[in-house]
Order: structure tokens, then sequence, then C-alpha cells
């Protein structure tokens, strides 16, 4: 027990931990090159081991591909910290005030590694698009996709069922309570595209004969995941639907077929519904939401520039935040570096649609989000009372003849 | 007499900190400084014509005054200053067309003109003129390309700027007096053309009879000028009322006529300008020059345009590294010669070279209204001045010689970095959207430049600690101690900015994009500064190594800092991701190969150093 | 207190290492009653909103630590009037057809020449019947040309030189065979030279943002004087299409 602590506890560990801390963030770095951040965040960053293989965009990549460099992963290195930090502040420091400074340094980098844990437990992300004049109550996420099916009977509301994506895995089948129908998942790419067979001779059709796949014209193959340009995969699929009284045949689900992607010539097919006991279900490939119990309105996008130039100079949406249930109907300015902050979910200025008629918003939701702040005014606060401290007693002892000591 | 020499080296260093602010001789007739004082505005903001020039003249040539050799054009060469070239591209843009001023090296776009690689590879506008077609070609090949998302290589980047450069130069050209070369009768013609044809105007849209050759020349006259006005690139007259900031151009100003019947001065007082150029009249150029700031009211009186000027004759940071690369010599002969005359002389050098970084770097504050670090080019002026500062703080103490040399290399050095930074165009233009935030980069950006300052100035101390060692004799137990306890001291300051820096960085991204750590390229850079410092003081604090290896880590930190601040950018992915410059990712790999032999030598048995004995 | 501590924090950092590893069951079904949806949006955003977090393209390096991308520098260029002369067309055959001619009315007595692929307007005016033997024709030609051509003073020059005079006028003297006018209500320049050596011209340039317009009669000196009136009231009777 007692090695235990002495090794936990040592100076050679922290500086191997913060050197093993230095090649797993360069390597990861250079990876991003191939992997994009968000990806190599997975696995680099959160997880316990993460390997490093030789790029092939690099050199001689051919010799050298088979080079495999296991290393810690961020959540082990930072959890080893930590306790390191710990035992390392225990054992050598006394709680005396002219160590208090130390105390509060460590303590507040303490706190930081656990905010980062806090992050990747808690933290997530997503996107709102609105256009001028519009209005939305949902978020959609980045990366995660769902199957949905919508009952629009009742007049007041939508029934919406998602299943997510990682549950359609070919030859699964789903059934919910709150679906009179079971779901068969013949088909799931996470990335595909689209072709004419007609202009691909030999090409094979769709395995799906309802909705969009009534065109025999198309067709759908698999493509290989971007993760550079992570946003821009398109996920497809190709489900069975069975319902007690006879199958209702099989779909082509597509995120190309909903909100903005629509190629014209298949519009005339959506949205894709089928009855099932008098209920009218429709389905779709689209990213996940998660719905508000509020609205913005997009009233206005102000996109300024430098005079003369395409420089942008500011960017500002001039929206509305409507809550039915609070009675909210208030006026929002929304632009770089002040966000609005409103019921656990922080919305960002991000991005904006061509001719200025629509603003993205990037909305986050991360309950820890003040753990930072915290942690670095507490360092902060640690860092000037370590120097005043030192200052005081150096001063002390230059006035004094005794030798100086070394320690900082 | 007492320190003659040191004396005599400090009135030198006085004479270039002072040659900078001196009027310069007036080397023609035309009162070139009054034209250069001309506000106009251009790309991000206001600025005088003497900017415009050089910035021009810089993007084209990569130089700021036009010199040439002997040609058959010029028998005598070529040795003009930028607002010299630009009188003639403003007003006489056919005169202009014979100026050497394209810079074109790359040897397969020499090959698309037919060319060979030359030491002086300059092209007036005149010789690439029956090439303009192949330049379009190949750079919307290039265009192409990036649309795709492909990526470019240097044949495509060189041709794109070579035509981004000649379209420019063209808009240039139409952008201050009207084309053709008559410029007074243009205006006069337009402004007779006015009222016969709104009345015909607004006869024929009544349905009533009307002069149908006075319309038609009206509407071919506004056509021209509708043209001229998306086509120019350079605001002329300054707003009439404070609702808008947007200067009109030419085209846009000969429009504005149509509503309020009469011409804006500024316009006729330009082409009075061409003109007497033309006619070869310096008396009449410089009352048209005088008029013309008079009609431009308040905005050619701006303090901030006079002093745009001034600093530009003064040109603070060439003068600067002059003083630098002096001080440097001086340094280094101080140590084999006996006295302190060459060390006092580097000492005041440096220093003068200090005040005029200083005095440049506060002057782009006071004319941009931001703050002292706002692009890549300003952040290597601050974070030499901050390694110059410890190097004086140094040489202050303990007068070896040791800071100056220090201080004036760091100097030196990264002043020509912020010189050969690739130029976008204007040193001081504004900054983007997210960055307009005085808080944060006063803050922020201010404290991961100080910290990457200070880091070097560590890494070269200890550079200068295992030169001295590894080669002279020289560096006793007592010297290296002394030298280590400076590293320790200045990477204890890093530490302190860098992880400061760092922190703030995360607060600003988690205020604009909400997160506080993305772990993208730029940030992992900065990350690894801070665990840098953090292994180099822990290593010192447990005494787990020796004081030579201590000092190897010291110069490992060099290496961190650029890979940090320069090799990030070379990754092009993430929220930071920049442009692939193919010329840094050698310079910098150079640098830190000449960084790892340094480190090899440190760490070579003691018994292969000069000093050991002395060491011992 | 050191092993407490230790317990305590080893405890801690278990704790958040095992709940972060565990994050990422998300297979679950949602039900959920939603409000109803607006309408579709109009087809504003072509494509899948652009998750760049900040809409703007890399540029070259031009920022301090830990910023945001940033757009180009150079004023996007939208092509000059009517084309520029950087990505006009290739040939000059193709540049001059692309130019509409303009309407006129030439005097009587000019022969029309055949269409020339590169000239807007070509005649001639034989040598009269009583004119001396070997007596050349004049000759009446309307050009447009790419870009600025080098300028008044160059091509005036150029003419001076076509007939016999001194190509050497500079800026200074070029008032003295230049007036200036108006065609089609464009400003113009008007040329008149008379070489000595029994060769005359007279001529006009327009000049637009990117092109030039010629109208040039030449020929012996006797003939493009009598001509003269004539070939001003045809310069005025040139209308330029819109």
């Amino acid at each position: 027990m007692r090695l235990l602590f002495q090794f936990f506890s040592s100076l050679r560990l922290t500086v191997t931990l913060l050197a093993l801390s230095m090649v797993l963030i360069l390597l990861a770095t250079l990876d991003q090159g191939q992997w994009g951040v968000y990806e190599v965040q997975h696995r680099y960053f959160q997880t316990l081991l993460a390997f490093w293989h030789y790029p092939e965009q690099w050199p001689a990549a051919d010799i050298f591909d088979r080079i495999t460099i296991p290393l810690p992963g961020g959540f082990l290195l930072g959890g080893l910290l930590i306790i390191n930090l710990l035992c390392a502040h225990f054992r050598h420091y006394r709680a005396t005030w002219d160590k208090a400074g130390i105390t509060l340094i460590h303590g507040g980098l303490a706190l930081l590694i656990i905010s980062g844990f806090a992050t990747a437990y808690f933290q997530q992300e997503y996107y709102m698009w609105l256009n001028v004049g519009g209005r939305s109550n949902y978020i959609q996420s980045f990366h995660d996709v769902d199957l949905v099916f919508i009952d629009h009977t009742d007049p007041k509301e939508d029934l919406v069922v998602s299943i997510p994506s990682s549950r359609l895995q070919p030859g699964a089948t789903i059934s919910n309570p709150a679906l009179p129908f079971t779901v068969r998942t013949v088909q799931y790419y996470p990335n595909s595209q689209f072709y004419l067979r007609s202009q691909n001779p030999g090409a094979p059709g769709l395995d799906a004969d309802q909705g969009v796949a009534k065109n025999r014209d198309l067709g759908l193959s698999a493509k290989s995941y971007d993760y550079i340009n992570d946003t821009q995969n398109i996920p497809s699929g190709i489900i069975a639907i069975d319902a007690p009284d006879g199958p209702r045949g099989q779909w082509l689900v597509s995120t190309l077929l909903s909100g903005e992607l629509i190629p014209p010539f298949l519009a005339k097919d959506l949205p894709q519904t089928f009855t099932v006991k008098g209920h009218t279900w429709e389905v779709a490939l689209r990213p996940h939401r998660e719905y508000l119990p509020y609205y913005i309105h997009l009233d206005t996008f102000i996109h300024d520039k430098y005079p003369g130039t395409d420089v942008p100079r500011r960017f500002e949406s001039q929206t509305h935040l409507i809550n039915s249930a609070t009675g909210e109907d208030r006026p929002v300015l929304i632009y770089m570096n002040h966000p609005l902050r409103y019921g656990g979910l922080t919305f960002y200025q991000a991005s904006f649609g061509p001719n200025d008629s629509a603003s993205m918003l990037q909305v986050v939701r991360n309950p820890g989000w003040l753990l930072p702040y915290f942690s670095v005014a507490i360092v902060g606060f640690g860092l000037a009372l370590h120097f005043l401290l030192s200052l005081v007693r150096h001063l002390r002892e230059e006035s004094s003849p005794s030798a100086a000591s070394s320690s900082p | 007499m007492k320190h003659l020499v040191s004396n005599i080296l400090i009135l030198f260093g006085l004479l270039l900190l002072v040659v900078g602010f001196l009027p310069p001789r007036a080397t023609s007739a035309y009162d070139l400084a009054a034209y250069g004082r001309v506000p106009v505005q251009f790309g991000t903001r206001v600025l005088p014509l003497d900017s415009v020039a050089r910035n021009t003249l810089r993007l084209f040539s990569s130089g700021t005054t036009l010199t040439a050799p002997s040609s058959t054009d010029f028998p005598d060469g070529l040795h003009m200053a930028a607002i010299q070239w630009f009188l003639e591209l403003s007003l006489r843009p056919e005169v202009a067309d014979r100026f050497p001023v394209f810079y074109v090296d790359h040897d397969e776009l020499l090959g698309l003109l037919g060319e060979k690689i030359h030491p002086d590879p300059l092209f007036s506008f005149r010789d690439l003129q029956p090439h303009l077609d192949d330049i379009a070609k190949a750079a919307q090949l290039a265009d192409d390309k990036k649309d795709a998302g492909a990526a470019l290589n240097s044949f495509d980047s060189a041709v794109s700027t070579l035509r981004d450069n000649l379209m420019l130069y063209q808009r240039l050209c139409i952008s201050f007096v009207p084309p053709g070369g008559q410029p007074v009768d243009d205006w006069k013609t337009w402004q007779d053309s006015l009222q016969p044809g709104s009345i015909a105007f607004t006869s024929q849209q009544a349905g009533r009879p009307f002069d149908e050759a006075s319309l038609n020349a009206f509407l071919l006259q506004t056509k021209r000028y509708m043209q001229l006005s998306t086509a120019a690139t350079v605001g002329l007259i300054p707003p009439l009322s404070g609702n808008t900031d947007t200067w009109m151009n030419l085209g846009e100003g000969a429009l504005a006529a149509l509503h309020s019947d009469h011409l804006s001065p500024v316009l006729l007082d330009y082409a009075g300008l061409g003109a007497a150029l033309r006619h070869n009249d310096a008396a009449a150029f410089n009352t048209a020059v005088a008029a013309l700031h008079q009609d431009l009211g308040p905005a050619a009186t701006s303090s901030h345009i006079r002093f745009e000027a001034f600093i530009n004759q003064v040109e603070p940071f060439f003068w600067g590294s002059l003083l630098y690369v002096f001080a440097f010599f001086c340094a280094c002969l101080s140590w084999v010669t006996l006295g302190p005359d060459f060390r006092r002389g580097a000492f005041w050098m440096i220093v003068f070279g200090f005040a005029l970084e200083a005095f440049g770097m506060f002057a782009r504050v006071y004319l941009t209204g931001y703050g002292i670090v706002i692009n890549l080019y300003s952040s290597a002026l601050f974070v030499g001045w901050v390694a110059v500062l410890f190097g004086l703080v140094i040489e202050l103490w303990k007068k070896n010689a040791l800071g100056a040399a220090m201080a004036s290399f760091i100097g030196f050095t990264t002043l020509a970095i912020a010189h050969h930074i690739p130029f976008t165009g204007d040193d001081l233009e504004m900054p983007r959207a997210v960055l307009a935030t005085n808080f944060w980069l006063w803050t922020h950006v201010l404290c991961i430049t100080s910290g990457y300052g200070a880091m070097f100035a560590a890494g070269f101390l200890a550079l200068g600690y295992i030169i001295a060692g590894t080669f002279t004799a020289r560096l006793n137990s007592c010297a290296a101690r002394e030298i280590g306890r400076l590293v320790y001291g200045i990477t204890c300051f890093a530490t302190l900015f860098s992880f400061v820096g760092t922190m703030l960085g995360g607060i600003w991204a988690d205020q604009s994009w909400g997160r506080f750590w993305g772990w993208d390229p730029k940030e992992n850079g900065a990350l690894l500064i801070v665990l840098w410092c953090a292994i180099c003081l822990h290593a010192r604090w447990g005494k787990l190594c020796s004081e030579r290896t201590q000092m190897a880590l010291a110069v490992f930190g060099n290496v961190v800092t650029t890979w940090s601040w320069y090799g990030t950018n070379l990754l092009g992915v993430g929220l930071h991701s920049y442009g692939f410059v193919q010329g840094t990712f050698v310079a910098l790999t150079a640098f830190w190969a000449t960084q790892f032999i340094f480190i090899a030598l440190a760490l070579l048995p003691r018994r292969y150093w000069r000093s050991q004995a002395a060491l011992a | 207190m050191t092993t407490r501590g230790l317990i305590i924090s080893l405890a801690a950092s278990a704790a958040l290492l095992l709940a972060a590893c565990s994050r990422g069951g998300d297979g679950d079904i949602r039900v959920e009653h939603t409000p109803k949806e607006d309408a579709p949006p109009p087809a504003n955003m072509a494509d899948q909103p652009a998750v760049t977090p900040l809409p703007i393209p890399a540029s070259a390096d031009s920022l301090p630590p830990g910023h945001p991308p940033i757009a180009s520098t150079t004023p996007a260029a939208p092509s000059m009037s009517g084309g520029s002369s950087m990505t006009a067309l290739p040939g000059m055959t193709e540049f001059v057809a692309a130019n509409p001619t303009p309407k006129w009315s030439p005097p009587a007595d000019w022969v029309a020449d055949p269409p020339n692929p590169v000239r807007k307007g070509s005649w001639t005016i034989p040598p009269a019947s009583n004119a001396p033997a070997g007596a050349q024709p004049a000759e009446i030609s309307v050009n447009v040309f790419q870009g600025q051509l080098g300028g008044l003073l160059a091509n005036v020059n150029r003419w001076r030189g076509q007939v016999g005079l001194d190509p050497t006028l500079t800026d200074a003297t070029l008032a003295t065979c230049v007036a200036s006018l108006t065609i089609g209500g464009l400003p113009a320049q008007l040329i008149t030279l008379d070489g000595p050596d029994g060769r005359s011209l007279e001529g006009a340039f327009v000049f637009l943002p990117d092109r030039v317009w010629s109208f040039r009669l030449t020929g012996p000196t006797p003939v493009v004087t009598a001509q003269r009136p004539a070939f001003r009231a045809f310069l005025d009777s040139v209308q330029w299409p819109n």
C-alpha cells in the first residue's frame, strides 16, 4: 500500500504522464488531418487506450503502414494525472498558510481535469437552422441520425417515434408499443450516393418498391464515410415494414429525402406514407432532433461587411423567443461573442445560408459549463497568492543574511 | 578619452534611430507627399494613397520600391518610390503598363509566359498582356480544383495569385479617372448631358415627345458609368452624411450626379491631376492636389491619415532591425575584445531598436483602434519585442552581453519573419468579425504571444549555454549556474503567460462557440507549450536531470513553440484552419533540425565539451 | 490524513472514469408528441447545413494564435464591366463577333467591302476616274479591340507613323492633332493627320473600360481632305446598340 502510494505520488510519474500526454496530443493532432476533429476526439481523448497508425497520406505509406503505436488514451491519462496530483499534494504539502497558493493551484488544476471528464460525459452539441421570417422549436444533432415514423392523424399534434440509426443493423427487426407494425432493416449505409440507372448501365436497382423507390431509375450505393467533412455524409437505408394485416413493402429512406436536399424529380413521391389501422404514417430518415418547449423566431439576419469588400465585420441574428408555457415573447439578439443562454441550452451565432436568407445557431448543452470558469479563477487566484507569498518570503530572506532557498 | 568606441557606437545607433524621422528630400517637382496623403477607402479601411501604393506594389512585386536594372525601355534602370509608380498607375495607366512590377519566379509559370528563370523576374503589364488568356485559363482550372475540394499545387497557387494581381491592377487603372486619357473632357461631357438627358428620360417615361439623341447619349453614358461603378475598386468620395461609412467610387460618384445635379469636385480634381500629369505641368499638379485635399473635407485632415503617411515614411521596423543586427555583432565582438565598449554599444543599440519597435507597434494600435496583436504579422512583432525586453532586463542585471546577444538575435529574426509572412494586401487590415473584440485581443492574445516570447528568450539563452559549453572553454560552473537560473526564471514567466493565455482562450472559445476546449490543432499546440513548461519546471524542482539536460529541455521548448505558432497552421483542420504554406513547412523543418543538433550537443558526454574542465 | 485523502481521491477519480466511459448507450427509441410542424421552408438553403462553425473559408494566415478562420482579403472581383479582359474570349475573331455592330449611315459613295471577321465595318473609296494612274483607294475601317490598346498617345503615334509623320508626340503635344467629340453619345477623340508624302488620316477612338472602338479613314491626302466632312457625318450617325 505504501509502495503504491509512493508510486502514485512521485514526481517522475508526473513528468512521465505529462510527456505521454504531449505525445498523445501531437499524434492526435497529426491524425486530425485524416479523421477530422470530431472523430479524433473519440479515438484519442475520450478513450482509455488509443492507437496511432501511420497515415496513408504520408510518404512511403506502403512500407510503414504497419506501424501502430498504442498509447494511453485521454481518459486514462486524465485519471492518472488526477490521482497523481492529489497523492503528490497530500504527500509533499502540509496544510500551512505559505503553501496555500500551491494548494489552490493544484486544486484548480484537478478541477480543470474533472471539468474535462464532465464535458466528455455531459456535453451535447446541436444546431438550429432558421430561415429569415421563420421559426423553429427543435435542435438537430450534427452526427446522429434517426429513423422516424410520424402519425399526423391528430389535428392538434403529431406523434413522432424516433429510432436511432444505431438500431438499424441489417436483418434486425424493431418493434415498439407505439408502432402498430414492425420495422426490419434490409440495408443501412452511413454514407451513400444515389445514381440514375439509365446513366449507369448494369448497376443494380433498389431493393425497395414503395414511395420514392417506385422510380425504377434510381440506384443507391454505399460510399466511404467522410471523416473530414463529417457533416456532409448522407446516410441511407432500405427498411421493410410489416403490419399485422400484411406487409407494407420495402422503403428507401435517406437524409437526402428530408429537409432541404430533396432532388426535384423525387419530390412528387414525398413525404413517404403508408396506412395501418386507419392511421397514416410518414417514414423518414433525418438528423436526430430534440424538441424544445419554446420557439425561436428569426426576424432578421444582419451580415455586415467592411465597405467595398467581402470581409465580414459582424453577424447578428435578431430573434424572438416565444414560450407559450411561460408566456414569454421577447426579442433576443444573438451575435458574435454574445450567445443566448436559456433553458439549460446556449445558442451561438455559427453560420448563415446563401444570400443571408437563413441563420444557423450552434446549440450546446453542458451543465458543467461553469466548471472551467471556476477552475481558472481558482488557479488564477492561487498563482497570484503563491507569487505574493514567494515575493514576501524572498524579500524577508534578502534582508536577513542567511542563504536563499532554492525551492519554488 | 574613456569609452570613445562605445560613444561612437551609441551615436551611430542614435543616428539609425532618428534617420527615419527626418523629412525626405523632395526628388520631384510634383508634390508626391501631398498626393500620398490623399485618403481613399480601399480594402477594409480608409487609408492614405501612400499606403495603397506601398501595399499594392508589395503585393505585386514583393517590394515597396520599384527597382529594375537597365533595360530597353529604361536604359538607366528604374528606382522609384511606390507613390511615384502609383501616380502613373492611377492617372496615366498606359505609362504604368511599361513598369515591371509583377514578380514571377515560379518556373512553370515562367514557362507559360515563355520565359526562363532569371535573377530579376519582374514583368510589366505590357509584357504579360499577350498571355492574359493563358493565365486566365490556368487560374480557372485552379479555381475549379479548389471548388471541388482538391489540393492545389504550387503552380495553381502561383497562377491564381498572378491572375488576382492582374485583375486588381486593371481595376485600379480605371478607379481614379475614366479610361481614355481625356478625363477632364469626359467629365464635362457627362455633366453637359445630365440635364438634357434627364429631361428626355422623364419625357419618354411620361409618354411625351422627347429628344432621342439626348436620351441615347445619356443612357449610353449611364451604362458606361454603371459598368465603372462595379469595376472600380477604390472609394474616392467620402460620405456626405453620417448615415453611412461607405465611400463612393468614381462610377458611383458619376451616377450620384444624376440626383444632385452636380458632379463631386473630388472627381474633377482627380481628372485635373491626370491632365496636369499628361501635360508635364508640375505647378498645375500641385495646385490640383491642394484643391483635392480641400474638397475631401475633414477626411483629408484626419490625424490618422497624416500619421499613417508619416509612419510609412519612418519605417520603424526596418531601422529597428538594422539596429538589432549591428547590436548582435557588437555583442559578439564584446566577447573577444577588452573593455566594456562593444557591450555598452550593443546595449544602447538594442534600447533604440526596442524603442523604435515599440513606437511602430503602438502606432499600429492607434491606427487600427484594436489591440497590439491582431494578426500573424503583429504576433511576430510582439513575440520579438517581449523577448527583447527579457534580454534587456538580463543585460542590465548581469552585464555580460548574453542578454544583449539573445535580445538582438531574436529581435532581428522576428522582424525578418514578420516581413516575410505571406503578404495579404494590408498589414493594418481590420480584424474579422469575431476577432474585432478588444477585450480578448488585449488579454488572451497578448498572454499567449508573451508566452511565446518568453519561451524563445529562455530557449535562446539555453542555446548560448550550449554553444559556450561545447565550443569554448569559458563556461565555468558559476556562469553555468547563473544561466541555468535565468533560464528557469524565464521559463516560470513563460509558464504563467502560456497557462493564463490558454485558459483565457478557452473562455473566449466558450463565449463564441459554446465549448471551452475543442481539441483542435491550435488549442492542442497551446496545451503542448503549457505541458512542456510544466515538465521543465517539475524536472528542475525534483532534480530529475542535470543542468545541461535542463538546457536541452529549454531548447526543445523552441521546437514546441514554433510548432504551436506556425506548425499548426499547416494542417488545415478544424476551427482554426488556415492556408497551407509550403515555404513555411521547409523553413520550420530546417529550424527544428538546427535545434535538434543543439539538443544533441547538450546531451553529449561531458568529456566532449570544451568547457568540461571549467564546469567540473 | 494522507491515507484518507488518497482513498477519497481514488474513489472520486474511479467514479468519474467509469461514468465517462459508460456514456454512449443511446439506443433508446423515443416516443413524443410534438406540435404540428410549420410548412417546409422555401428552398433557400441549397446545401445541407454547412456546419462550419463560422461560415468563412480559410485564408492565408493573418491570425493570432487560437482564432477562427477568416475570409480571403482580395476584394471579391466581379467581372469587369462587360466581361473582364482577363477572362474574355480567346481570339480576336470571337471578340469582334461578340460586339454587336452599331447602327450608322455611311455616305453613298463608300463601297462596302465583303464581310471581314476582324473588322466591324469596312469600306473603300475607289480612285476617281480622273485620278492619276497608280492612285491608291481610300479606306474606311471600324474596329473594336480588347483592352486599352496602349492608350491614346501610343495609337496616335502609331497612326502618325502610318502616314509618314514622326511618331514622337508626347502628352503635352498631343492636343495639336486631337480634338474631343462624342460618337453616339460616348466621349471620343478625333485625330486629324496630314503626312508629308501625300497620305492623310482622319480617325476617332472611343475608349471604354475594357475595349476600344476605332474609326479610321486613310488614303491619299486630297481624297481624305474631301471626305472629311462626310466622315464626320458618318461618325455623327453612329448609334450604339444597347
